[in-house]
């Protein structure tokens, strides 16, 4: 019995059983946690870029992308790669994305651009907690 | 050559064993975010408020009347900051729901914080069942929960209050059963 303790428990202790839970501590701001990096035009879209610190996702269902001025134009929808599954608990299947994201808004020829864009996301940290929905406006140059 | 077979049983044992201490922790402990390198830290939950006077915290109720955490002086107030679109703060409801059950005979009152439009707020706690107040709001609540030491806004956020308004837990984070048991046991008088 000695030897089993003997092995087993510094084993635990090494990987962090014997250790406090923890609280959270050394979360980033939210905006250091997804870091927003702008608008960038390209010939047939608008580009939008994410860089999420390691640790924390975006969810794909919060993402949302609408003109701001003028608020009435009416923006295409926007191409999101495929994202990692998730079975939520509460929300079902969703997916989300770790790491980098690159939106596109799709621009027909002559298509009327939006000087400014409201740009909605939301995500968490893998830790267990969430951080609230975020609005950027950003201009389109 | 006795020995040395046992030897190699209990080597085996203590092989298997090990490797099961090594899963077990795997499974127990939860992933924390990697911080890289260069990127400032900020506590989450400011522990030095235990044992602070709660500020006063002004919002409004789902029927838009504005409420004051001090009605609750008097009364263990477990104060819990949650929103629709925030999963891990989904999945306590049900635990704060049997904790407001179980003690509030004893003197515990949950209140919950909507960061959140009280449309939805509304229409949630109808289909959960809550059976406590709650407030909702939305910059005005990332400034209560300010207040009470939460400056990164996220969520779960739970604060125990006393009677007296001292501020006595905060947690950021889910809640299970477990640590809510514990915070009854600690703090609450035993039911009567």
């Amino acid at each position: 019995m000695s030897l089993l303790l003997g092995v087993a428990l510094p084993t635990l202790a090494a990987d962090g059983f014997l250790k406090a839970k923890p609280k959270g501590d050394g979360l980033l701001p939210v905006d250091q946690a997804f870091q927003f990096e702008g608008v960038s035009r390209e010939p047939k879209a608008l580009v939008l870029r994410w860089s999420m610190a390691p640790g924390y996702y975006l969810y794909r269902h919060q993402l949302k992308v609408s003109a701001d001025s003028p608020a009435t134009l009416k923006l295409p929808a926007l191409e999101l790669p495929q994202g990692e599954a998730k079975d939520d608990p509460e929300f079902g299947p969703v997916q989300t994305y770790h790491g980098t994201l690159t939106a596109k808004l799709p621009i027909a020829a002559g298509q009327a651009l939006p000087k400014t864009l409201r740009v909605r996301y939301q995500g968490c940290a893998d830790i267990g907690v969430c951080y609230p929905p975020q609005t950027k406006l950003v201009a389109v140059r | 050559m006795a020995l040395p077979k046992q030897a190699l049983v209990a080597a085996l044992i203590a092989f298997v064993a090990g490797g099961g201490g090594f899963l077990l922790a795997r499974h127990l402990q939860p992933a924390e975010p990697v911080i890289p390198e260069g990127v400032p830290r900020v506590p989450s939950a400011d522990t030095r408020l235990e044992g602070q006077p709660a500020p006063e915290v002004v919002l409004n109720d789902l029927d838009g009347k504005p409420r004051s955490l001090a009605e609750w002086r008097g009364r263990w107030l477990l104060v819990n900051f949650w929103a629709t679109w925030c999963s891990p703060c989904m999945e306590e409801i049900p635990l704060l729901i049997a904790v407001q059950k179980q003690h509030q005979a004893a003197g515990l009152s949950v209140l919950g914080i909507a960061m959140d439009d009280p449309e939805a707020v509304t229409k949630t706690v109808q289909e959960l069942g809550f059976n406590y107040p709650t407030l909702a709001g939305d910059e005005v609540v990332l400034g209560a929960m300010e207040k009470l030491g939460n400056t990164l806004g996220a969520i779960p956020y739970t604060v125990l209050i006393s009677p007296e308004g001292l501020i006595r837990y905060v947690e950021m984070g889910g809640l299970d059963a477990g640590k809510l048991d514990m915070l009854v046991h600690r703090f609450l008088p035993p039911a009567p």
